[in-house]
């Protein structure tokens, strides 16, 4: 775990287009895939399982256009918004800006969880409160725009996504204030 | 099969194209070359992801589902949809197809709100694999205590924002 005590001036993690885990898990959606098809064969009729397959294909002419959009404004954001900045700007904010920095900066970081703990561990180490990264941890996961326009949009359409996230909006805040009310120390047990 | 949500966006793609090629052109090339390789990478298991929702939504019989957390189940169904949500070990391929077959199901809106913050914000599968070994388990005690109560308070939110301007 060496890589995470070297600072916020870690070089920037680089995008994989394809990881390892992606030919495991389209295997195991693949499976998923025939089990629910047979399944519904067999309950329901081939009349159901037609009607479903067609629907479906009409709901992938309408994502796909999307989705390349989607892509688009996700790769430019990311390679425009370096990492390196974004880790500076959350470790300067304090107090309620800080939490108001780190929840916007968490919203427009993309990118998985494989690049984003790293960068808030290093952050935790040089001395950023425990507020701005909860912020931040709450705000990337559930306000991130990168999942919001490859499956959200697409999903779930433009007035649902407007609805949650209008609903969402206070929740890094309220994490950050009661982050600060629990009682308890964050330091890591310093074993090695 | 344009709607304007699409067309929003790759006005904005076009927009960043722009501002990076004043500034450093170099990542014009390299964000339409990531672009492609992810669209690869995405468009099977969105695919597959809309087919099995498919499949089960036809399967899943939409009595319990209505009853337990449809639009009428008000903050039961909002803290029980929270309690699924948190369990859903997995990334956004299964859980939002998962959402598609909730709401075709009978599902309220308030309540998959709920299901889908409790997904995002407590993870238990993100918080074994990535936050404990890398932010220790104080630190991850802490996230997650304040983060409890925020997927409930997202579906009663959500719940007064649908009183207010109704959606459909």
């Amino acid at each position: 775990m060496s890589e995470t005590t070297k600072g916020p001036q870690e070089p920037l993690p680089k995008f994989r287009a394809l990881p390892k885990s992606i030919d495991r898990s389209l295997i195991v959606m693949i499976v998923m895939v025939i089990v629910a098809g047979v399944a519904c064969w067999f309950v329901e009729g081939q009349e159901a399982f037609m009607e479903s397959f067609s629907a479906d294909l009409v709901m992938m002419m309408k994502i796909v256009p999307k989705l390349a959009g989607a892509l688009l404004v996700a790769s430019f954001l990311q390679l425009m918004i370096p990492r390196k900045l974004v880790a500076k700007w959350i470790g300067e904010g304090s107090g309620a800006k800080g939490v108001a920095i780190a929840t916007t900066i968490g919203a427009m970081t993309p990118g998985g969880p494989m690049t984003s703990f790293p960068m808030v561990s290093a952050l935790a180490e040089s001395g950023t409160g425990r507020a701005p990264l909860i912020a931040y941890l709450v705000s990337w996961s559930n306000l991130g725009f990168q999942r919001l326009l490859i499956w959200e949009l697409p999903l779930l359409g433009p007035t649902f996504l407007i609805m949650r996230y209008i609903a969402c909006l206070p929740l890094p805040f309220l994490a950050a204030w009661l982050a600060t009310k629990i009682p308890m120390s964050i330091e890591k047990d310093k074993k090695s | 099969m344009l709607d304007l949500s699409t067309i929003i966006l790759f006005l904005i793609a076009l927009g960043l194209a722009v501002v990076a090629a004043r500034r450093q052109p170099h990542i014009v090339k390299q964000g339409t070359v990531m672009s492609v390789e992810r669209f690869l990478a995405v468009l099977p298991r969105m695919a597959l992801a809309i087919l099995a929702a498919g499949f089960v939504s036809k399967l899943v019989p939409s009595g319990p589902i209505a009853h337990h957390i449809g639009p009428d189940s008000g903050i039961y169904g909002i803290l029980l949809a929270s309690l699924i949500g948190a369990f859903i070990p997995s990334g956004p391929s299964v859980s939002f197809p998962v959402v598609v077959v909730l709401l075709q199901a009978g599902a309220g809106f308030p309540q998959v709100v709920a299901f889908l913050s409790a997904w995002s914000v407590v993870a238990l599968h993100r918080v074994l694999i990535y936050e404990i070994p890398l932010m220790g388990w104080r630190f991850v005690v802490v996230r997650v205590l304040a983060s409890l109560p925020l997927a409930p308070l997202s579906g009663v939110l959500a719940q007064v924002i649908i009183d207010i301007f109704p959606m459909k």
